[in-house]
């Protein structure tokens, strides 16, 4: 296998052999990450494809200062960000003070629900609240900065993110019921 | 909430989708793969048309800035350049002087590692890489090029302190940027060259460090653009540029091209003189004044002004701050109104005037009326002591060529310029009513030039509303340069024009 230097400068001089290499390393977990943040596999796919392009033709960026997956999974990040403002999908936010009270106590029990189920619970959620709670929970950006990276007012972050707490874990009590009373 | 219980949340559901991994449809690699043979295979266009909505303005603004760049060209030649010889025709002493004030002779050594660089720099600047063949070139590595340009420039620098002394010799330094640039105080391995060869070497490599230091800027842009995808700071959002104070200060203002429209109200003299060929001995030099002439003959007096316009539309650059250069078209409709002496042709039982007769006697030479037995009761035409006011209109399709001196300098708002230049007059039409209230056209066949040439001048009072829009006033008069009718015709017209127009601008 090739180390990740070889790859990159593959990469770089535009190897064709050395760019597949790259994109079959990392394509499954890019596109999980795409996942999350669109609706459907095919929006996941044009963002993995419009994602993988931007790789190949900054990869003459890369500085090797951080891991090349870490660089790369920014990327689609900011992609599917990008696809996703095309979309207009961050008009009419709410703000904090109309979702403040629905912030709930309960300690939700997610393990025991499947990968799929999960991610199906985090497409179900608003557009804007599927953003939030991607970066805030999964990647662990701060408000302020998801603010700037969706152009939105940190309050509207914090709204967004309480409003896609409570949703999923409404959802994934009500999935517990379901589990409980199929058991029983 | 507790804050154990938040980051439960958060963590669990980071831990569920931490290894998440799902391969995608083999399609993705297709479509991909055929993305990036696109891209390799992709010729830039500047895509400037896209900031015009219409085909009308593409085509308008593809004749201004053509007309534009032809004046460019054209000032461009005529305007003195630095001569790069001259470093080369210094005395042979002062040569000398120059190699021993700034390098000892006993200390010129050069490796030959040294005269490779050179050698490299030369055939550089020879090959001329643009930043955009460099872009383009998607095989070769980014990372190379730069490094090794700005190490070359390091190392030119570096053994050759008389790019330092020529540049406070000529109080003229190259744009490089001294940031990139560090020449260290103990660097002084001079050459061995000649005077004469150190001398040419100086010219080469300042030249050369110029254009290399803008290379190697532009390069510098780009790392620090894209290095910001890869950063570990979780900023992806921001992106900067680095505009060092240097570069600011040696921003030199560059040509501003514009164009505008404006419409120009205004009175038209034709200036049309009948007789003064027939008393001089002109064309029909053996005839004496008739009718067909006047029997006085009408000079610039029988003309008068009337309301005429013109529909201007120009384009043009400011070259410095005070001058500029503009062309661009004219349609003139000029309404002049001549007093005609009228007459009678017995021939034809029809009444004549006098414009109507000259006209026709200047066709091509051929007289429509007999001059053979003027003043006399046999004569062709017999004059009549009447007149009439006739309208004589024109139109012509005029090219300006003009240049500005701004008379109050153009740093704030308001400016006003004093215009100058040349107005190419292309003859379209001339109408005009007969004694018989027909009306006369004339546009091929005619004795009016084809061209003819007036000078103009004018002051224009400009006031910029904003970066790209500016209103312009414009005092405009033109003064035909000679006669505006062929040689063979038998009067002649001066035509001249006064008017105030008012317009838009739109700077680029």
């Amino acid at each position: 296998m090739k180390d990740e230097r070889t790859l990159v400068e593959g990469c770089q001089n535009k190897d064709r052999v050395s760019q597949r290499t790259l994109y079959e390393r990392f394509a499954g977990r890019m596109f999980a990450v795409c996942q999350r943040y669109t609706r459907s596999n095919f929006e996941a796919e044009d963002v993995v494809q419009e994602g993988f392009v931007k790789v190949f033709s900054q990869i003459h960026a890369f500085r090797y200062d951080c891991p090349l997956e870490a660089w790369i999974k920014r990327i689609m990040i900011n992609t599917a960000i990008s696809y996703l403002r095309k979309e207009k999908a961050y008009l009419n936010q709410a703000d904090i003070e109309e979702c403040s009270d629905y912030i709930s106590d309960a300690e939700t029990p997610i393990s025991i629900l499947a990968y799929q189920q999960l991610l199906e619970l985090v497409r179900e959620l608003p557009t804007g609240c599927q953003s939030v709670f991607n970066l805030y929970a999964i990647e662990g950006y701060q408000h302020s900065e998801i603010a700037t990276m969706l152009s939105i007012a940190e309050g509207t972050s914090k709204s967004q993110y309480a409003r896609a707490k409570q949703i999923l874990q409404a959802k994934v009590l009500g999935e517990q019921k379901t589990t409980n009373n199929l058991n029983r | 909430m507790a804050s154990s219980e938040e980051n439960n949340f958060e963590e669990s559901w980071k831990k569920a989708f931490e290894n998440s991994n799902e391969l995608p449809p083999t399609s993705v690699w297709d479509k991909i793969e055929a993305r990036l043979d696109a891209n390799d295979n992709r010729i830039v266009i500047i895509p400037f048309w896209q900031r015009w909505q219409t085909f009308a303005s593409i085509a308008a603004a593809s004749i201004a800035v053509l007309f534009v760049l032809l004046g460019d060209v054209w000032f461009s030649e005529t305007t003195p350049v630095v001569n790069k010889k001259e470093m080369i025709n210094i005395p042979s002493s002062q040569k000398l002087d120059l190699s021993e004030q700034v390098i000892p002779k006993e200390k010129s050594i050069i490796s030959p590692a040294q005269k490779n660089e050179k050698i490299a720099i030369i055939s550089l600047k020879k090959s001329s890489p643009t930043f955009s063949d460099i872009k383009t070139r998607r095989n070769e590595s980014f990372e190379k090029l730069p490094l090794s340009v700005s190490k070359i420039e390091k190392n030119v620098v570096k053994n050759d302190p008389n790019v330092a002394f020529r540049k406070k010799k000529n109080g003229n330094e190259p744009a490089t940027n001294k940031s990139l640039v560090n020449t260290p105080k103990n660097m002084s391995k001079p050459f061995d060259e000649t005077p004469s060869e150190l001398v040419e070497i100086v010219q080469s490599t300042d030249d050369d460090i110029a254009d290399l230091s803008i290379l190697s800027l532009s390069f510098l842009e780009i790392k620090q653009m894209h290095s910001l995808i890869g950063l570990t700071k979780r900023q992806p959002w921001v992106t900067y540029q680095v505009v060092s104070d240097e570069q600011k200060v040696t921003q030199v203002p560059s040509k501003q091209y514009w164009t505008s429209v404006s419409f120009l109200p205004a009175s038209y003299n034709a200036g049309v003189i009948i007789g003064e060929k027939l008393s001089t001995g002109g064309t029909f030099g053996a005839a004496k004044p008739t009718v067909v002439y006047n029997s006085v003959p009408s000079d610039a007096r029988a003309n008068r002004a009337a309301f005429s316009y013109a529909l201007q539309w120009h384009g043009g650059v400011q070259l410095a701050q005070r001058w500029s250069l503009e062309t661009g078209f004219n349609y003139l409709q000029g309404n002049s109104i001549f007093e005609a002496t009228n007459g009678f042709n017995v021939f034809t039982n029809s009444y004549i005037n006098n414009l109507e007769a000259a006209v026709s006697a200047s066709d091509n030479n051929k007289q429509v009326y007999s001059l053979s037995s003027v003043n006399t009761d046999k004569a062709q035409v017999q004059p009549l002591s009447t007149t009439q006011n006739i309208d004589n209109s024109y139109q012509f399709l005029q090219i300006p060529l003009q240049a500005g001196y701004a008379l109050v300098k153009p740093k704030k708002k308001f400016s006003v310029w004093l215009l100058g230049g040349l107005v190419n007059n292309i003859f379209l039409r001339n109408s005009f009513k007969s004694g018989q209230e027909r009306t006369v056209v004339l546009n091929g066949n005619n004795p009016y030039q084809r061209l003819s040439f007036s000078a103009s001048s004018g002051l224009r009072f400009q006031y910029k509303m904003n970066k790209h829009w500016t209103s312009q006033l414009t005092g405009t008069y033109q003064l035909a340069l000679g006669n505006a009718t062929k040689q063979t015709a038998a009067f002649e017209a001066y035509p001249q024009l006064l008017g105030l127009g008012a317009g838009l601008r739109y700077g680029f």
